[in-house]
């Protein structure tokens, strides 16, 4: 039971109880002692005056005889003697039985012990046999005052004999009570410096045995902190400890200095340090996330996944003062100590380059990727048609931007912009998936879309620069595909597969001009086909394009946009003209539709360039519905004429279509063609019959100029 | 659509000083954004220019008429319109595109302090075939422009 209570302080426990004993000895020692010398001194007083008492005692018995002899009064030197002799009886018995006796300083009783030592004994048992001698010769002279010289002479006598006897047993017996003070004194003396010698040996013994102890823990401690340090050293991660009050602790992993490129990590706030490396709403939610752990209704488990630093960029202060930029990865574990307090392990992971290889191997495999479908798409292609849309995209492209650039933030221009950029966006589109270039083909159509949707917005809200702003970027984006293209097909070249050096990075403001040549001319147009094959594929008709014509050379930009013209029209016969086999059959016509582009020329440099098709016609009940539908405010009830309801279809967005797709449905195909019909100057011709065939044609000369004319579209 | 992100901390941050400057909110307008090939000429009568290194490197130019500039030393109570006066606000205007910055996207941009450019911009240090952004501003019925040229990660070589 002592060892439970007092276990490894019990050797403390018993050097102190030791002390105290030591202490308390010579104190109660001392205490004794001092009680003793003080009786030993009483003791001293009264034999010395005893021996005083003899003498006086001798010289009031001579006074007295003396003043009887002369006759004279002698009362005096009586009750002298009187006193002297009943003091001295009195404090003899005291000392030889115990008893009362007058104290020699203050007069008053004291209680006197009897003498006990063995040479005490003996000079007070002589001192009482002479004493009872001194008593018979001095009892006569206390009953009265009158005194007979019978009485007093033989008391002088007997007193005078003994005197000097009684007193020096009193001298003796003062002596002998000296010599006991001093051997009490003594011993008292010898006790004392035994018990201080002995508490003082305790003493050094507990403070060298503590010593001891406190060297002993020191160095364990020493040890250990080594052997914490060496760990911490050793440690691959970062590791620290925070506290309930959020604190980070004072020691960690070596590591953890490298992370951070600090040492001054100990008792930090753990957001306000983490602040220094990543944003600001990164340490918020760090704090608030650690925070968690230390509340008690929470359970550790459940809040990992809300874990904010995980994977998370730091930038991390180099001593050239420059920032690197780092991943790490934190995690934390609750631990409950000894004294039942929480305490947040922290382990940080520097997964730098591991993020880094992975975001690298995501770059290369993106770039790779894109650059694969590019090149997969481009291999196929014929390199005049490729040259030649890349030629023609870019010139689309920089006419998009010339829009933007030329229309400078007036809030009711942005629309009219965006509508002006949207046929412009449409041809590319068209030209791209003519020519079997999906990939940039649904990267225009996902841009065609927000533009489609900006305008839409526009009808009901201002729109800002700021709406237009996510346009450029993606306009941004496309023309870099395009420079892409025109990079593979130089690297291509290189290899020596022959596509032409594709001229040197376009000005945005600069237009293309030269002549396209045959076979290029004659390549190219007949790789519509594809186009067909593709879309008849995905609209479920089967069609067959036939193209005549192009045999000739032609001005490159007549070229591209008859070529732009031919792609909208035949997309149109495919999404809206051709019937499916089924429907087809129905009419009593060829299972595989058919669509023809032709161009001829007089000879005199007029032209005629048609595109039809033998599919369902021109639905004009249908059209008239989708307008009415669509835009019902500008035709209010009234029935429209065939040649209005051509106007609707070749200037205002709308379509007959329910649903947009990547062929049609938004109803700026036939706008583009019109807006690229008047670039040459052509007039337009339009023929249809209901469920029998369509039929456009475009007649211009190589000296038109452009026509800004409004649409005079002929029904024929 | 990274470009886009840095593009709209660039604008909030001259959108901000402007804001502050003349209590308004809206006091500045965005013209249409568009495009221009680095060698073409670039910049107004006065710029500040930011290089941007570390992930994202290029350039931001925050660029200014002197008219706009007289008017912007107006607001704040300045009545000394002297060339060195109207760099001064040039570079503060960049410094509060490069605060800005900072703030939202934390030290993954490395900025240099605003250097402050007389005239058409000097575009030796810009790839001359690479395209940029130039984003119209108008405070006041002055012109300034907010041009940014980055070499995101994400572009391509």
């Amino acid at each position: 039971m002592f060892s439970k209570l007092f276990g490894k302080y019990r050797f403390l426990v018993i050097s102190i109880a030791l002390f105290i004993i030591f202490d308390l000895g010579v104190l109660i020692l001392n205490f004794y002692t001092s009680g003793k010398i003080a009786e030993q001194t009483e003791l001293i007083n009264l034999a010395a005056r005893q021996s005083t008492l003899s003498q006086q005692m001798s010289k009031a018995t001579l006074y007295i005889k003396s003043q009887k002899l002369q006759q004279w009064v002698y009362q005096s030197g009586l009750e002298e003697l009187r006193s002297h002799y009943t003091l001295f009886g009195e404090t003899l018995n005291a000392l030889t039985h115990g008893g009362q006796a007058t104290s020699t300083e203050t007069g008053a009783k004291i209680q006197v012990d009897a003498v006990t030592t063995e040479r005490g004994r003996a000079l007070l048992n002589q001192a009482n046999l002479l004493w009872s001698g001194f008593d018979t010769a001095i009892k006569p002279l206390m009953k009265d005052t009158l005194i007979t010289d019978e009485e007093i002479q033989p008391a002088s006598e007997f007193i005078a004999r003994n005197n000097l006897v009684l007193f020096d047993l009193m001298t003796q017996l003062t002596d002998h009570f000296s010599h006991e003070a001093e051997a009490q004194t003594t011993l008292l003396r010898r006790a004392q410096v035994a018990g201080i010698s002995l508490a003082t040996i305790n003493f050094f013994v507990i403070l060298f045995h503590f010593l001891n102890q406190l060297r002993t823990r020191d160095r364990r401690l020493e040890l250990k902190q080594h052997e914490s340090d060496q760990l911490l050293a050793s440690i691959d991660d970062g590791v620290c400890l925070v506290d309930a009050n959020l604190r980070i602790g004072l020691q960690h992993s070596g590591r953890l200095e490298e992370i951070f490129g600090t040492n001054q990590i100990a008792g930090r706030k753990f957001a306000a340090f983490l602040n220094r490396y990543v944003t600001e709403s990164t340490a918020r939610s760090a704090h608030d996330f650690i925070s968690l752990y230390f509340k008690q209704h929470v359970s550790p488990d459940l809040i990992g996944d809300l874990n904010p630093l995980k994977e998370v960029k730091a930038f991390v202060e180099t001593p050239n003062g420059k920032h690197e930029e780092k991943y790490l990865n934190f995690s934390f574990a609750p631990l409950v100590q000894e004294d039942g307090e929480t305490v947040l392990l922290v382990t940080v992971q520097d997964i730098t380059d591991r993020v880094k290889l992975r975001s690298t191997q995501e770059a290369s495999e993106t770039k790779m990727h894109t650059q694969l479908a590019l090149f997969s798409q481009i291999l196929p292609i014929n390199p005049d048609e490729l040259r030649l849309f890349i030629e023609q995209g870019m010139s689309s492209l920089t006419k998009m931007n010339q829009v933007l650039k030329s229309k400078r933030g007036q809030a009711q221009s942005i629309a009219h912009s965006l509508a002006q950029i949207m046929p412009l966006a449409h041809r590319v589109k068209g030209d791209a998936r003519s020519i079997g270039l999906t990939t940039l083909g649904e990267q225009v159509h996902a841009f065609e879309e927000d533009i489609a949707e900006l305008l839409e917005r526009a009808k009901s809200e201002s729109v800002s620069g700021r709406d237009v702003l996510p346009l450029t970027v993606a306009l941004k984006q496309i023309i870099e595909n395009i420079e892409l293209l025109k990079s593979l097909c130089e690297r291509l070249q290189q290899y020596g597969i022959r596509y032409d050096q594709a001229t040197s990075k376009q000005d945005l403001d600069v237009p293309v001009v030269g002549t396209v040549m045959p076979p290029a001319i004659n390549q190219r147009w007949h790789g519509l086909q594809t186009m067909v094959s593709d879309i008849a594929q995905e609209q479920g008709v089967t069609a067959q394009l036939e193209v005549r014509g192009f045999e000739h050379p032609l001005p490159r930009d007549l070229e591209q946009s008859l070529y732009s013209m031919a792609v909208q029209l035949v997309r149109n016969s495919l999404a809206h003209g051709i019937e499916s086999v089924d429907g087809r059959r129905a009419h009593c016509k060829p299972r595989i539709g058919r669509i023809q582009v032709l161009l001829s020329d007089d000879g005199q440099g007029n032209y005629r360039f048609v595109v039809e098709d033998d599919g369902r016609g021109f639905d004009y009940a249908a059209i008239e519905r989708a307008i009415k539908g669509q835009h019902a405010e500008s035709v209010a009830d009234r029935t429209l004429s065939k040649a209005e309801l051509l106007k609707f279809v070749f200037t205002e967005p709308f379509s007959t279509k329910a649903h947009v797709d990547t062929t049609a449905g938004r109803g700026v195909g036939l706008p583009l063609v019109w807006d690229l019909a008047k670039q040459i100057g052509a007039k337009v011709q339009v023929r249809s019959v209901a469920k029998e065939f369509t039929q456009f044609i475009f007649l211009f000369s190589s000296s038109s100029q452009i026509d800004d004319s409004p649409l005079n579209a002929k029904v024929a | 659509m990274k470009d886009l992100q840095h593009i709209t901390t660039f604008l909030d941050g001259v959108s901000r000083y402007f804001a502050h400057v003349s209590k308004d909110r809206k006091s500045l307008e965005l013209g249409t954004p568009y495009l221009v090939r680095n060698h073409e000429q670039l910049g107004l009568d006065l710029t500040g220019a930011i290089a941007i290194s570390g992930k994202t490197k290029g350039f931001v130019f925050f660029s200014s008429s002197r008219a706009l500039l007289k008017y912007l030393l107006l607001s704040l109570g300045e009545s000394e319109f002297s060339d060195q006066y109207m760099s001064d606000i040039v570079g503060e205007v960049a410094n509060t595109i490069s605060g800005n910055v900072r703030k939202t996207l934390g030290p993954e941009f490395h900025i240099s302090t605003p250097k402050v450019i007389s005239g058409h911009l000097d575009n030796d240090s810009l790839k001359p075939e690479r395209l940029s952004y130039v984003l119209p501003l108008k405070w006041r019925g002055n012109t300034a422009q907010l041009i940014v040229s980055l070499d995101s990660i994400d572009a391509r070589e």
